[in-house]
């Protein structure tokens, strides 16, 4: 018996080739890609990848306004501090920290492509790690968010605009009746970001209720409240 | 519009002299594709740094690209936002929509224009 992904004759890892192809594709068909900007194009290419590099926009972590971290509606702007390094300039990442960082492609994803960024193997021997979270999925659009971390009993320079990732591609066996349908949903999760991005997050009731938790226990948050009462205005 | 009206000849003959002559101008023919082209990107939510047309790669002229993006946030955005897979409370509300989206334009517009900065052996579109 055909699967019906079998009438696909799309499969496994694109090569340097098909990228190449879909980059030049109009952008208003489905299939095309973008890389934008591809510098070095000529060595950019390996047969089965291509080359990233580091952006100039960081969020380093902070120590948040309270003796914990917790991930919730209020969360996203209490635990990164944005910091923009040029190009020509260097970041220093102390030994055994981590920052976000974000790729200086924006990439735009065809429908029916997903794809994994994975370390350079030359900065993986510097015991620098870029990836946690490597998955790419289909129609993603927006340069890519790196968890740096420098694993290493040493501070490590990052280099905005240098090499530090490799892009792997791969086809997703959409169904032929289904293509048109799949290619015109733009997900809004981290739709076009062009600076690594602070993780948005419901509260936690809110999530666990979603799976039948009624109860869940929270610290409550302080309140802000003035403790010296302003002084009373002087009767003339 | 009346007191810009006004005041536009005077601007016109500063920028002729401050430029002299070297000031960019919009010729049309080709520089109209490249803004529907720039525009065509931002409505799929891509930096508009790398332009396809015919099957070869440009960039785009920088203050081709400003105007075009500027166009694109006046009357484009809703283009965009019918494209995106929304919530119905999102779409309910189409201000605050608009304002997110309008300040992801300005974030794609301006990652084109560091990008346009880099070196690279792509010809300019309408250069």
């Amino acid at each position: 018996m055909v699967s019906k992904t079998a009438e696909h004759e799309r499969r496994g890892v694109l090569t340097s080739h098909e990228i190449k192809e879909r980059l030049l594709l109009d952008i208003n068909l489905p299939s095309s890609m973008v890389i934008t900007p591809l510098l070095e194009e000529k060595t950019a290419f390996d047969i089965d990848s291509v080359d990233l590099r580091l952006g100039t926009h960081f969020l380093f972590p902070r120590v948040p306004p309270r003796a914990y971290f917790c991930p919730d509606e209020d969360s996203k702007d209490s635990f990164h501090m944005r910091v923009h390094v040029p190009l020509g300039d260097f970041v220093v990442l102390p030994p055994h920290h981590t920052v976000l960082g974000a790729t200086l492609e924006f990439i735009k994803l065809l429908f029916d492509v997903a794809g994994e960024i994975l370390t350079k193997s030359s900065v993986a021997r510097t015991f620098t790690l870029i990836e946690t979270a490597p998955w790419i999925h289909p129609n993603y659009r927006g340069c890519l968010t790196l968890e740096i971390a420098n694993v290493s009993n040493t501070a490590m320079l990052l280099y905005p605009g240098r090499r530090i990732g490799q892009m792997v591609l791969m086809h997703v066996a959409v169904q032929k009746s289904k293509e048109s349908e799949v290619a015109a949903i733009l997900d809004n999760t981290y739709f076009g970001p062009v600076y690594p991005e602070a993780p948005p997050f419901k509260n936690p009731e809110v999530d666990l209720s979603n799976i039948g938790i009624p109860s869940v226990r929270v610290i409550p948050k302080p309140t802000w409240r003035p403790t010296i009462k302003p002084p009373k205005k002087k009767k003339r | 519009m009346k007191a810009f009206r006004d005041i536009q000849p005077y601007v016109g003959h500063l920028v002729t002299r401050t430029f002299q002559g070297h000031e960019a101008r919009f010729h049309g023919g080709q520089h109209f594709e490249c803004v529907e082209a720039i525009q065509k990107y931002l409505g799929w939510g891509v930096v508009p740094a790398t332009l396809v047309n015919n099957g070869r790669a440009f960039y785009p002229d920088p203050v081709l690209l400003i105007n075009a993006a500027y166009l694109f946030y006046l009357e484009g955005i809703p283009v965009l936002i019918n494209r995106i897979k929304q919530k119905r409370e999102e779409r309910a509300n189409y201000i605050s929509q608009r304002e997110k989206w309008g300040k992801s334009v300005e974030q794609w517009t301006l990652k084109a224009l560091e990008d346009l900065r880099l070196p690279n052996d792509r010809e300019f579109w309408a250069w």
